[in-house]
């Protein structure tokens, strides 16, 4: 689960170019752009976080981890971390593992949600218009809402399956703790 | 849960998107005034401060980016680990997660409401049963999901309790263990100040014999995150001659107050409390 979510992420970048490149070729400016922009603020929030977390340590890990962003990989590569349990280092504000969830976050109120409203509102207005809505916009509407539900889903998964915060915080988790109860509760609902 | 996240998501984008349709205004005014509404009831319960160890004007501003972030995350994706106190607490995510669906159909009822005659893009008729399916799906799977829940962890969809309370629960609940309890170090001092003199007495009663029993969470990064007016004396001084002359930190907030006080500081060793 940990290793799909940034296959996905991915795969909603590239349906996100792929609207850039139709809202362009169907003289749709104003919302090529706004999907542009969001990208931008994605990255820009992403990298901010990484200044604040690596700040205090040694500037190329800054540089390193600034450049995992700008390449589109961070979700794979804080994935990677999460999975063979790379710990915490000591310059670094949280763990892997909350870094991982909080650039989840960022890609979804940046990038995921706006995205889909833009989506959205470009279809209902082409409906307006009196023409049909393509297949690639709604195609891509259903891979958004997917994929960030499986990114959301994948936040909870983390935490749920982390035996330290079992641990300490026993209250607040979402599956029974047998492996094919919590299958059901991720994947089937 | 993807389904839970993927139905919401729909949803309220389809309600979003109808609004901005109507009035772009009407979207702008209510997911500002919604969010304005979260962050009043966050600081008159004093809770605003996020957990994160950054303090001072960083802090502040991380804290108020992360509350937006997870509210609006939670609202347009009901994502269920966001109950916890830390972030809305579980009578809020009950109570932001019903706004969020009522809002859909609110915003459906405003766009036919204010649409010119013929200017409508789907016909009403079309656009109540689409958000009626999707709103009841996400309803359905919301219960099957509370079904495979165990009990205990449904009752925290009801819990009151603060983002505050919830970390200094870890401190204070009697039988909790040390690595439990050793958590509230990691956290925002902020968010356990009403409890500093006990975790510094904790601290200086139990060090001697964390550093012979060696236990697993007592790592280089918690013993970093301790302030040194809690530290005991002795331990302070060792990490003083390590670090040459004044401990090394690992937050931000450290480094940025540690820049700040820079010319008025007088002690790498803190006077004993």
């Amino acid at each position: 689960m940990t290793f799909l979510s940034p296959g996905l992420s991915i795969a909603d970048l590239a349906s996100d170019v792929s609207m850039v490149i139709l809202y362009t070729s169907e003289g749709q400016v104003g919302n090529a752009r706004s999907l542009l922009a969001m990208i931008g603020m994605c990255l820009l929030l992403q990298l901010g976080l990484v200044y604040a977390q690596t700040s205090t340590g040694p500037r190329r890990v800054m540089a390193k981890e600034m450049l995992i962003v700008l390449s589109g990989t961070k979700p794979g590569v804080d994935a990677m971390r999460v999975a063979s349990g790379t710990e915490q280092n000591e310059h670094n504000v949280v763990d892997p593992a909350i870094e991982l969830a909080t650039m989840r976050c960022v890609e979804l109120i940046c990038e995921a949600i706006p995205g889909c409203i833009l989506q959205f509102t470009a279809a209902i207005r082409v409906l307006q218009g009196g023409k049909p809505v393509s297949n690639i916009a709604i195609g891509s509407i259903i891979i958004s809402a997917l994929t960030t539900g499986y990114s959301s889903a994948c936040i909870s998964f983390d935490f749920d399956v982390d035996p330290i915060k079992r641990r300490k915080d026993p209250e607040y988790y979402v599956s029974r703790a047998e492996r094919n109860e919590r299958a059901h509760t991720y994947q089937l609902c | 849960m993807i389904l839970n996240c993927a139905l919401l998501l729909l949803l309220r984008c389809f309600g979003a998107a109808m609004l901005i349709i109507s009035n772009k205004y009407y979207f702008v005014a209510y997911m500002a005034g919604e969010t304005t509404l979260y962050l009043l009831l966050k600081a008159l319960r004093n809770d605003f401060w996020y957990w994160v160890p950054v303090d001072g004007a960083t802090g502040m501003f991380l804290s108020l980016l992360m509350r937006v972030v997870i509210k609006v995350v939670v609202d347009f994706t009901s994502i269920v680990q966001f109950r916890v106190p830390g972030e809305l607490g579980g009578v809020y995510w009950i109570f932001n997660v019903f706004m969020a669906i009522a809002a859909a159909f609110v915003s459906i009822h405003v766009h036919f409401k204010s649409a010119m005659e013929g200017d409508e893009a789907i016909s009403e008729e079309v656009a109540w049963t689409c958000a009626g399916a999707l709103g009841g799906s996400w309803v359905a799977v919301f219960i099957a999901f509370l079904l495979l829940m165990k009990r205990k962890y449904r009752a925290t969809f009801l819990s009151l309790e603060s983002g505050n309370q919830w970390m200094q629960s870890y401190f204070l609940n009697e039988g909790n263990s040390d690595e439990t309890r050793a958590t509230i170090i990691g956290c925002n001092r902020h968010v356990w100040q009403s409890i500093r003199p006990q975790v510094r007495e904790w601290l200086k009663e139990n060090w001697p014999r964390w550093v012979e029993e060696k236990p697993e969470w007592l790592t280089q990064v918690f013993i970093s995150n301790v302030d040194s007016d809690l530290l005991p004396l002795e331990v302070l001084e060792e990490q003083n001659l390590i670090g040459g002359g004044s401990r090394r930190r690992s937050t931000l907030g450290d480094r940025m107050s540690s820049v700040r006080s820079r010319s008025s500081r007088k002690y790498t060793v803190a006077p004993a409390p």
